[in-house]
C-alpha cells in the first residue's frame, strides 16, 4: 500500500511516476532508496532513455502485485510465460537489445529473464532464417552478452 | 583500458570520499551517477576489448575463463577499491588513539555505525561487480575477494579493530564490572561495540551463531539482516568476559560467605544467576549463555557443596521447605550434587522415622493404631517435602522410599519383640480395628480415607504375605461372629489389596466372603425344609456357616461331647447338606460355635450366649444342680485346662459357686463341686459368656502363625525354584538366587539361608541336581 511515489528521470528529461512496489522490483533502486535517507528526494535520475524506461516501467507494473520476489534460478526458465510474450510482442527487436541491457543495469530479474528469453526466440528464427546480416551482428553482440551471462545455451 | 579506469576511478574516488566522510546525505543523484560509473567501466570495456566469438560455440561451459575483458577490468577496480578502504581505515585508527575507556567505546561506536551505513552504500554502488565479476571469482573458489561490504568490514578489522581490540574490550569489561557492582551502565553501547564484533567474523567461514544461516555471501538480495560469525567475538572478548566473571564471582562468593549464613548465600546466588541470564538477553549472544552459566555454577556452587551439606541436613531438621527447595534449583545445576544430597536426606528420613516409632513403642506393642499413626505422619511430612521442595525429582522420591522401607520394616517396635514381622501384624490389626463393629463407627468415607492410608504403608512393607496371613486370620473371625462395620469397606479393602498385589492374593479372602453370602441363603434354605417337611428340631434355631476347607484358616479342635439336642439337630442338618452335595464332608468346628440358651431357673428369664462348651455344661444343670470338676470332665471328655477355661466366665458372673477354693485354675483339685447359683441376678437379660479370650491365647495365635507362615514360606521357595530351573534348565547358584529373591519380592523378603536349605531339599527330593565337575551350577531334572 505504498502511497509513496517515486520520480524516475530519464536521461533525455522525460518523468515517469511510479509506486514503491515498481522500485521494489528494481533491485538496484530498491537497495538504493533504503540507504538514502533524504526522504525528499524521490527524483532518481536515470541515464536510460525514455523509449526503454517506459516499457520498463509498464512491465514493472505488470507485475507489481507479484505475490513472491522473483529469484533467478538456475537452471533458468526454459520458456516464456504467457504475460511476458504478450509484452514481448510490443517490443521491436531494435530496442530489445537495449532494453535488456537496460534491465541488467537496473537489475530486474524477471526483466532479465524474460528478455533473455524472448531473444533466445527470435534468434532460433533467425537461425532459420539466416540472411539477415545487420540483425546478425547485432545478435552476435547480443550472443556474447548471452553467453557470458546465460549458462544453458 | 587504463584510461578508463583512470578516469572512472577519479569520479568513483572522489565519490567514496564524500560517502565516508559523510558530509552531506547521499542524494539519488550521487548514487546513480556512481553506480553508473562502475556499470559502464565494467560492461563497455568489456565489449571493446572482446575477440568475435564463432556463432557455432554452442556449449560455452560455465566458469571457463572466457577470453572477454570483464573479469580482467573488475580486477583492476577491485583493487582500487581495497586500497581505498584500507587507506580510510587507517586514518581512522590514527584519529582514535588518544581515547580511553568509556570515551573510546563511544567513539568506536560513532565511527563503527558511519562505517557500516557507509560500506552498505558502497555495496549498493558496486553491486554490479558485486553480481558478476566478484561472484563468478567467488564461484572459482578464489580466496580473498569478497563482496564490497564484506571487503569493508574486513578492513575495518585487519587494519583498525586488531590494534584496539584490547582497549576497547578492557573497557567493555570494565563497564559490564561496574554493572555488576549495581552501576547503571548505557546498554546500547556495550550493544553495538559487541555487534561490530560479531560482525567481523563473517569472512571467516565457520562457527555461524545461533539461529543463523550459513554465510553463502547473498548476492541480490534485498538487504536483510548480516549474517554473524563467533570467532572474533569470541576470541577477543568472551574468553576475557568469562575469565573476568569467574574472578569476580569467586571474590564476592567467599567474602560474603565470610559474613553470612548459607542460607543467605543461596539467596544471592540465586539473584546473580537470574541478573547473568538477564545480562546476555540484554546486549550478549545467546551463544555465551551456556559457558556463562557453567563458569557461574562452577565458580558459585560447585566450590561450595561441602557446606551446601552441611546446611542440608539442619535444613532439612527445621524443615525450611524454601531454603531446601532454592538449594535443590542451584544444585541441579552441577552435576553430582544431587546424590550426596539424596543420601543425607535418606539418612534423616531413616532417622526420624525411627525416631518416631520409638515414641509410640510402649504403647505400639498393644495399639496398632498409634504405630500406623506415626508412620503416616512421618510419611505426610516428608512425601510433601519432597513433592514441594524437590519437585518430585526421581532420586529423591527414591531415596524416599528406599528410607521408608527400611524403618517401616526394621525399627524399634520390630526389634524389641521376638517375633520378626511385627509390622505386617500391626498393620493388619490396625485395619481390623477399621472394619470391624465398634462402639464408635466413624463414617464411611473417614473408613475410606483411613483404609487409604493403610495401603500407602502397606506398598512399603516387604513381607506382604505375613500381612495377609494375619488379615485372613482377623476377616475370619469378623466374618464367623459377624463382626464387620460394612461390607462396603471389606469389599472396598479386598479390592484395594487385589490392585496392589494381583489376583492371587486376595482369592482367598474373597472366597471366605462369598462363603458367607452362600451359607446365609443354606441356612434359609434349610430352615424352610424344616417347616415344609416338619422335621422336629426339638425349638432348637440352627444357622450354619459352611466354610471351604483350604480356604479359612481354622484348625479342626476337640472340645467336648455334644449334648444330645445339639447333635440331633447337627446330625439333621448334615443329612440335608450331603442330599444336597453329594461327595462333601461336614465337620463342625465346635470351638468357633456359639449358641443361646434359655434359662427358665430364676424369675428372669435370662438367655445366656454361650460357647458350644459352656452350652454343654450348662444343659448339664438340666440333670442335676451340682456337680464335682472330675464327673462332669468325664462325662463331657473334657481336657482339663480347658473346663477351667469355661467355667472362669461363669464363675465371674456368679452363675455358678464353688465348694471349697474361691479360685479356678489348673490345681483345683478334682473333687471341687460346682453347684448353680440359685440367687444368681444380672442386670441384662441377655449375659454373654463367651467373650474370654485370654492374653496367652494371643501369643500362642502369633507363634501359630509364625510356624505356619514358615512352612507356608518354604513351599513358595521351593515352587520359585522349580519354577526358574524349568525355564532355564541349566543356571548358576548366583543367578539362581538372583532370580528368586527377584520373583519372590512381591510377596516377601526371602532369608538367603532358607534359600539355600530349600535348594538341599529339592537335590534330595531330585528335583534338581549339581552339574558334574561345576559345584556352582544346578541343572534342572524332569
Amino acid at each position: 500500500m505504498a502511497e509513496t511515489t517515486f520520480i524516475l528521470q530519464s536521461n533525455d528529461d522525460k518523468t515517469f511516476e511510479v509506486n514503491k512496489k515498481v522500485i521494489a522490483q528494481s533491485l538496484v533502486l530498491s537497495e538504493m532508496m533504503e540507504l538514502v535517507t533524504d526522504s525528499e528526494t524521490k527524483t532518481i535520475p536515470l541515464t536510460i532513455s525514455s523509449i526503454l524506461l517506459k516499457p520498463i516501467i509498464d512491465y514493472c507494473n505488470l507485475y507489481q502485485d507479484a505475490s513472491e520476489e522473483y529469484v533467478m534460478k538456475d537452471p533458468p526458465p526454459m520458456s516464456l510465460t504467457e504475460k511476458d510474450s504478450e509484452f514481448m510482442k510490443d517490443i521491436s527487436n531494435d530496442i530489445l537489445e537495449d532494453l535488456t541491457n537496460a534491465a541488467n543495469y537496473l537489475n530486474i530479474p524477471r526483466l532479465i529473464d524474460a528478455c533473455l528469453l524472448h531473444l533466445r526466440d527470435q534468434m532460433r528464427l533467425n537461425k532459420i532464417k539466416n540472411n539477415q546480416k545487420t540483425i546478425n551482428f547485432t545478435y552476435e553482440e547480443q550472443q556474447k552478452l548471452y553467453e557470458k551471462y546465460v549458462t544453458w545455451l | 583500458m587504463s584510461e578508463n579506469l583512470a578516469n572512472t576511478w577519479a569520479e568513483l574516488g572522489k565519490g567514496l570520499e564524500k560517502i565516508y566522510t559523510n558530509v552531506d546525505p547521499v542524494s539519488t543523484k550521487q548514487y546513480m551517477e556512481l553506480y553508473s560509473h562502475v556499470y559502464n567501466f565494467c560492461t563497455k570495456s568489456h565489449l571493446e576489448d572482446v575477440t568475435p566469438l564463432t556463432r557455432n560455440r554452442r556449449n560455452n561451459q560455465p566458469n571457463v575463463a572466457t577470453p572477454s575483458g570483464a573479469e580482467f577490468v573488475g580486477e583492476d577496480l577491485y583493487k582500487k577499491l581495497v586500497t581505498f578502504l584500507e587507506e580510510y581505515v587507517n586514518e581512522l585508527r590514527a584519529a582514535c588513539h588518544s581515547f580511553r575507556g568509556t570515551e573510546l567505546l563511544e567513539h568506536y561506536n560513532r565511527v563503527w555505525e558511519s562505517f557500516r551505513f557507509s560500506s552498505t552504500a558502497v555495496n549498493g554502488i558496486f553491486s554490479y561487480l558485486n553480481r558478476h565479476w566478484i561472484k563468478r571469482e567467488l564461484d572459482e573458489g578464489k580466496t580473498g575477494i569478497y563482496e564490497v561490504y564484506n571487503l569493508a568490514v574486513r578492513c575495518w578489522q585487519e587494519k583498525f579493530f586488531v590494534h584496539v581490540a584490547d582497549a576497547v574490550t578492557n573497557a567493555v569489561l570494565d563497564l559490564i564490572l561496574n554493572e555488576r557492582n549495581g552501576e547503571s551502565i548505557p546498554t546500547s553501547l556495550v550493544s553495538g561495540v559487541l555487534n561490530s564484533y560479531l560482525e567481523m567474523g563473517i569472512n571467516e567461514h565457520d562457527d555461524p551463531p545461533t539461529g543463523q544461516q550459513v554465510l553463502r555471501p547473498t548476492t541480490n538480495a534485498p538487504t536483510e539482516k548480516r549474517p554473524r560469525a563467533l570467532v572474533v567475538f569470541k576470541t577477543y572478548f568472551e574468553r576475557k568476559f568469562l575469565e573476568q566473571t569467574r574472578l569476580y564471582y569467586s571474590a564476592e562468593a567467599q567474602e560474603f560467605l565470610a559474613q553470612n549464613s548459607v542460607i543467605e548465600y543461596l539467596k544471592k546466588v540465586e539473584e546473580r544467576i537470574k541478573e547473568e541470564r538477564d545480562r546476555v538477553d540484554r546486549y550478549l549472544d545467546t551463544s555465551t549463555l551456556e559457558p556463562l552459566m557453567k563458569a557461574c555454577d562452577d565458580v558459585l556452587i560447585a566450590n561450595y557443596l561441602d557446606r551446601f551439606r552441611g546446611e542440608f541436613d539442619s535444613m532439612l531438621e527445621n524443615n525450611q521447605k524454601d531454603d531446601l527447595a532454592r538449594m535443590f534449583t542451584l544444585c541441579e545445576r552441577v552435576d553430582g550434587c544431587l546424590e550426596v544430597l539424596r543420601s543425607i536426606m535418606e539418612n534423616h528420613i531413616e532417622r526420624k522415622g525411627r525416631a518416631a516409632i520409638s515414641n509410640v513403642t510402649t504403647d505400639a506393642n498393644s495399639d496398632p493404631k498409634t504405630y500406623v499413626n506415626a508412620i503416616l505422619s512421618v510419611h505426610q511430612l516428608f512425601s510433601s517435602l519432597v513433592t514441594y521442595a524437590f519437585k518430585n525429582d526421581h532420586g529423591f522420591v527414591q531415596a524416599m522410599d528406599k528410607a521408608f522401607t527400611s524403618f517401616i520394616n526394621r525399627n524399634n517396635a520390630t526389634d524389641n519383640t521376638k517375633a520378626p514381622s511385627r509390622s505386617p501384624e500391626l498393620l493388619a490389626r490396625y485395619a481390623d480395628l477399621l472394619l470391624r463393629k465398634s462402639a464408635k463407627n466413624p463414617p464411611e468415607n473417614e473408613v475410606e480415607e483411613a483404609l487409604n492410608q493403610v495401603m500407602i504403608v502397606f506398598k512399603y512393607i516387604e513381607d506382604k504375605d505375613v500381612f495377609q496371613k494375619y488379615y485372613s486370620k482377623m476377616l475370619a473371625k469378623r466374618l464367623v461372629h459377624e463382626l464387620s462395620a460394612s461390607e462396603d469397606n471389606e469389599s472396598a479393602m479386598l479390592q484395594k489389596l487385589k490392585q496392589m498385589c494381583g489376583f492371587e492374593y486376595t482369592s482367598k479372602l474373597q472366597r471366605m466372603y462369598t462363603d458367607t453370602t452362600v451359607s446365609k441363603e443354606l441356612t434359609q434354605t434349610f430352615k424352610r425344609e424344616v417347616n415344609e417337611k416338619n422335621i422336629d428340631l426339638h425349638h432348637v434355631d440352627l444357622s450354619v456357616m459352611i466354610l471351604a476347607h483350604g480356604v479359612w484358616p481354622f484348625q479342626y479342635m476337640e472340645t467336648c461331647t455334644i449334648p444330645p439336642i445339639l447333635q440331633n439337630v447337627m446330625d439333621k442338618f448334615s443329612a440335608f447338606y450331603v442330599a444336597r452335595h453329594t461327595g462333601r464332608k461336614l465337620t463342625f468346628l465346635q470351638h468357633m460355635s456359639r449358641g443361646e440358651v434359655t434359662c427358665n431357673a430364676y424369675n428372669r428369664k435370662y438367655g445366656f450366649m454361650a460357647s458350644t462348651a459352656q452350652m454343654a455344661v450348662l444343659l448339664k444343670f438340666n440333670d442335676n444342680l451340682s456337680y464335682s470338676l472330675q464327673e462332669i470332665t468325664d462325662s463331657l471328655e473334657f481336657k482339663n485346662d480347658l473346663l477351667c477355661n469355661v467355667l472362669q466366665t461363669m464363675l465371674k458372673v456368679d452363675l455358678i459357686t464353688l465348694s471349697e477354693t474361691k479360685t479356678l485354675d489348673a490345681n483345683t483339685p478334682m473333687d471341687t463341686v460346682v453347684s448353680l447359683n440359685p440367687n444368681f441376678f444380672s442386670k441384662k437379660l441377655k449375659v454373654d459368656l463367651s467373650k474370654a479370650v485370654t492374653r496367652s491365647e494371643v501369643r500362642k495365635e502369633q507363634v501359630d502363625v509364625q510356624k505356619d507362615l514358615e512352612e507356608d514360606r518354604r513351599m513358595v521357595i521351593q515352587a520359585a525354584i522349580v519354577r526358574v530351573m524349568k525355564m532355564r534348565k541349566k543356571l548358576a547358584h548366583s543367578a539362581l538366587m538372583t532370580e528368586v529373591i527377584k520373583q519372590l519380592s512381591v510377596r516377601f523378603k526371602p532369608n538367603v539361608k532358607v534359600i539355600k536349605k530349600c535348594i538341599d531339599t529339592l537335590i534330595e527330593k531330585e528335583y534338581l541336581a549339581r552339574v558334574e565337575g561345576d559345584r556352582d551350577q544346578y541343572e534342572y531334572l524332569s
